[in-house]
């Protein structure tokens, strides 16, 4: 019992320090990706706090920081489909309240909502607006946003195609 | 990719990096994580694990009761081929085509027997473009996952159960601490009494029985004589012209020995037959060492037969009992 007491350890160990140390670095900017896609602060920081646990979990698979960054990244993109999936049930069963009285979720929105490419951003399919964050705020490369999202580089670069001349009317007719 | 184009990303790309610069999140997600990491799990997160547990059993079930029928399908038809093979070879012994279901075969015309492979052989190619779950009928469609389903469910019950009784054995409390016949008899057994017999109780050295009814069963008319030992660490200086056999056997004394005005009912009956029960007559006067000494160990008996706790004070304020003086 000794044995696996000590062959346990140094793993927990480095479970905990690879989490205090992803965190430092790379909290924020998760925080950040996650609020693009399910366009809620706090929510996203659910989101990623959940990843990181998913993480802590798994490191014994990882290992590695470069391994967990992207199973965090890919944790978070998961997660904030299900976020959305499951906003979109709700939405769809309770009743909307008058626009004139804004919830707290939609005060949040504001908050992204300052510049006109985000509320543009906002408008597009969950699909286009994920690849554009991935591909223009995590400044991701092709391959690594279709191992995340799940998809071929083929499919990448149609939604990111389609995501940009999108924006484009939406921002044309704007101004 | 036109200068436009290129425009546009730059565009979407610093006012992606300008809004999320207003979003900052919380100092206290660390504390958060590690605070969800340390806490209990759920039972959500147990029933959603034992559900994953589930459903990979059943997929690997499934897998494995395919590669089980692919492989049965592999035997039979090795086996076809070794009885087409002998079968040309010609007649065999009686055993060997039982053995190998080639009694009918060989009996029967060589045209026969080809239409017979014929059609064998039509029906494991059917069988074969079939899946596995549509070679045992439509039942197996269903039958599959229950079975594997009760087969988790199963080994779940088992270790559970095997975990509760190992649980129980571990928890379970000894109490030989004031069992007579426990650690006591272990240092009686080196006591040099000549009157030591397997499976009585027997005080060590230096400890010398006294006998006691208590008031409380005196008032339940309850003949239970508790033996109360005192404990006498050295041997007090008066005794010491008293040679050594004489100071280890009780000796009989007035208020040792059970007398008869003390126990109005029958002393406590001892198990064992052979042994002689402290009969009440007047020890007093004639009584001799050994033939006491049985009697008291007879009457330690009865509380280790019932069960009852041996008291055992150690101390000068303990019960008083007389030395054996060698008189």
């Amino acid at each position: 019992m000794a044995g696996a007491g000590l062959a346990t350890a140094p793993l927990e160990w480095d479970a905990e320090r690879a989490v205090t140390a992803i965190y430092s670095e790379h909290y924020r900017s998760l925080v950040r990706l996650a609020a693009f896609l399910v366009r809620d602060s706090a929510t996203a920081e659910e989101v990623v706090q959940d990843s990181f646990v998913a993480m802590h979990g798994a490191w014994r698979r990882l290992r590695d920081t470069d391994k967990a960054l992207s199973y965090l990244r890919q944790s978070v993109v998961n997660r904030s489909r299900s976020v959305l999936r499951h906003r979109m049930v709700v939405d769809k069963n309770t009743p909307k309240p008058p626009p004139d009285m804004p919830s707290a979720e939609q005060g949040a929105i504001i908050q992204l909502e300052r510049s006109a490419v985000v509320s543009a951003l906002r408008s597009l399919p969950d699909r286009q607006r994920e690849a554009l964050v991935l591909r223009y705020y995590g400044d991701l490369s092709e391959a690594q946003i279709a191992s995340m999202m799940g998809i071929s580089r083929g499919a990448v670069k149609s939604h990111t195609a389609r995501a940009m001349a999108a924006l484009r009317v939406v921002l044309e007719r704007e101004s | 990719m036109t200068s436009q184009d290129r425009d546009y990303e730059d565009i979407l790309r610093r006012a992606l990096h300008a809004a999320a610069e207003s979003i900052e999140p919380a100092g206290d997600g660390l504390e958060r994580i590690r605070h969800r990491l340390h806490s209990p799990r759920s039972a959500a997160s147990v029933l959603s694990g034992l559900s994953g547990l589930i459903g990979w059993c059943r997929l690997h079930g499934i897998r494995f009761f395919v590669r089980l029928e692919s492989a049965t399908e592999a035997g039979r038809s090795g086996l076809g081929q070794m009885r087409q093979r002998l079968a040309g070879l010609g007649p065999l012994p009686g055993p060997l085509l039982a053995l190998l279901g080639l009694g009918r075969g060989a009996s029967s015309k060589p045209g026969h027997r080809q239409a017979v492979h014929a059609q064998r052989g039509a029906d494991r190619q059917r069988v074969r473009s079939k899946t596995a779950v549509g070679h045992l009928g439509p039942a197996a469609a269903w039958l599959r996952p229950v079975l594997a389903v009760s087969a988790v469910v199963g080994v779940v019950v088992v270790g559970v159960f095997a975990l509760n009784r190992a649980q129980q054995t571990i928890i379970t409390p000894t109490n030989s601490v004031t069992s007579p016949g426990g650690s006591h008899h272990h240092t009686a057994s080196t006591a040099p009494s000549a009157d030591a017999s397997p499976g009585f109780w027997h005080p060590p050295i230096g400890v010398q029985p006294t006998q006691q009814v208590t008031a409380k069963s005196r008032k339940k008319g309850v003949t239970s004589v508790l033996p109360a030992v005192a404990c006498t660490p050295t041997p007090t200086p008066s005794a010491s012209t008293a040679s050594p056999s004489a100071s280890a056997t009780p000796t009989p004394t007035d208020t040792v020995t059970p007398t008869p005005t003390d126990t109005a009912t029958p002393t406590p009956t001892p198990t064992d037959t052979t042994v002689p029960t402290p009969t009440p007559t007047d020890t007093s006067s004639t009584g001799t060492g050994t033939a006491t000494a049985t009697a008291t160990a007879a009457a330690m008996v009865a509380p280790e037969a019932a069960g009852t706790p041996v008291i055992v004070r150690c101390g000068s304020s303990g019960v008083a009992t007389p030395k054996a003086s060698g008189t």
